[in-house]
């Protein structure tokens, strides 16, 4: 018998040149007169409080939104809305008082940053926030005044990571000094080939140029992505050398021991492009190498929450339903 | 009496601090200004020294703080968050040398609550009104003069 990895324990495959990406437009917004979440005085009594006046609103005057009130380990509250592949919400006391947020495993889309901004207009209307003339929205991090908008797009660059290699792609990426490149939530390196990118000016600019600003760079760098995953699915011979590289690799991670969350997450982020782009076979999958039970054991052993497990989730890659293939 | 906090400005309120001995207790004479300012934690922390809070103008820039939260200027260079919004306040001149470098502009250029923008049009249209009310007095026509005189004072109890 021999074990492979095989289509199954991915969710679904999107279509051919498809970049898979996720969006999220965060707006950071405080109390005015209450110290902020990295105060020692926030917690336990002003973090009631902020919970109190805006838990009042949503419950009382929003009860429209639909939102349903979560609280995790840490003692984090949110409102959250998921409808038609949108998560939409707030949270209480993460960084800042309340952060507006709307995510989508999709490219950026104007009607998600206005419903943001409605939400926060709406919400303005019954609370204060801590706002300055000259530093407009005041937020625990300077790195956030202004507007207090955070948009984060998060792609899946493998073809230009195995061209151009992940060194050379941030290189470029940091020649543009409106924008922050970084891996998968801020890590320096990026991760499965996933690479985070975010804008960096908050103050001095309007919500609408930050928002067209983040478009524009989402969209060059996916259009630069298609043509790379083009030339790679048409020719031959880089079709090989795309085969060679990934068995090689898969050896060479079944040869080791100790093996770290990255190169697993980079191995399995190019066998899921190679899936997508229908460089390995479909239905097959990269038959020919013994490295199903391989990658099953490894995953074991790397941490699945929190960043590795979101990555997983951004490839498409349910855990559990690799199987074994005769 | 001058502010005990600030040390130039007048003094226009008495704190009364209680101690822990029975029956003895401290005043404190603070300006408007600081008396909005400076919290009552700040007060405490500081302490009383010779019957007085230490002035903040004696602190050298190694000790800053924000008078509201406590958090030194230390603290916010080293972990780049600030405490509360007044820390904007107090370190003022760090936060723009900052902004400087690291921002696109030193000043906000997006949207405004609700009501800020008021505030905003009521000024603009306060400026626009002592402006005609200037030239109406000088060209002599006071019954004009009169009708924006109501019209500044109006707008000036909507500020």
């Amino acid at each position: 018998m021999r074990t492979c990895i095989c289509l199954p324990w991915k969710k679904t495959l999107p279509s051919l040149g498809v970049v898979r990406e996720k969006t999220q437009i965060v707006l950071a917004r405080n109390l005015e007169g209450l110290p902020f979440p990295s105060s020692r005085f926030f917690r336990p009594l002003f973090s009631e409080e902020v919970e109190r006046r805006v838990a009042g609103v949503i419950c009382g005057e929003g009860r429209g939104f639909g939102f349903l009130r979560r609280q995790d380990e840490e003692g984090t509250v949110s409102f959250i809305r998921e409808r038609k592949g949108q998560k939409f919400g707030v949270v209480l006391g993460s960084g800042d008082h309340l952060r507006i947020f709307s995510e989508r495993m999709a490219p950026l889309r104007r009607a998600d940053f206005e419903v943001v901004r409605r939400f926060d207009r709406w919400l303005e209307r019954f609370l204060d926030y801590a706002f300055d003339p000259q530093w407009g929205y005041l937020t625990a991090s300077p790195q956030w005044m202004g507007t207090g908008l955070k948009i984060f797009v998060w792609l899946h660059l493998p073809a230009l990571s195995l061209v151009y290699g992940e060194d050379q792609v941030l290189q470029w990426f940091r020649e543009r000094q409106e924008f922050i490149v970084s891996g998968y939530g801020g890590t320096r390196e990026p991760v499965a080939h996933v690479f985070e990118i975010t804008n960096r000016y908050t103050l001095g600019v309007t919500e609408e140029e930050i928002f067209r600003g983040m478009s524009w760079i989402e969209r060059k760098v996916i259009q630069w992505e298609r043509s790379i995953r083009e030339i790679l699915r048409n020719s031959d011979l880089h079709r090989r050398t795309l085969l060679e590289k990934v068995q090689e690799a898969g050896k060479d991670l079944a040869r080791e021991d100790d093996t770290k969350g990255k190169k697993i997450l980079d191995f399995l982020s190019l066998l899921c492009f190679g899936q997508e782009e229908g460089i390995f076979a479909r239905r097959r999958g990269c038959n020919g190498m013994s490295v199903g039970t391989w990658v099953e054991e490894r995953l074991k052993t790397i941490p699945l929450r929190g960043v590795c497990g979101d990555i997983l989730e951004f490839l498409g890659v349910s855990l559990g339903r690799i199987r074994d293939d005769v | 009496m001058r502010c005990d906090f600030c040390g130039h400005r007048e003094a226009a309120v008495v704190v009364y601090l209680a101690q822990e001995r029975a029956g003895s207790g401290d005043k404190l004479f603070l300006c408007r200004k600081c008396a909005m300012r400076v919290s009552v934690a700040h007060l405490l922390e500081m302490g009383l020294r010779s019957g007085r809070i230490q002035k903040e103008r004696t602190l050298g820039r190694q000790r800053k703080r924000c008078p509201f939260c406590l958090l030194p200027l230390r603290v916010v260079l080293e972990r780049g968050f600030v405490g509360c919004p007044y820390c904007y306040n107090a370190f003022s001149r760090e936060i723009e040398r900052w902004a400087r470098e690291e921002q696109a502009g030193n000043h906000h250029r997006g949207s405004m609550p609700w009501r800020f923008v008021r505030k905003k049009k009521i000024q603009e249209s306060l400026s626009q009104a002592l402006r005609d009310f200037e030239r109406c007095v000088a060209e002599e026509r006071y019954e004009q003069a009169e009708r924006l005189k109501k019209l500044i004072e109006r707008l000036r109890s909507l500020l």
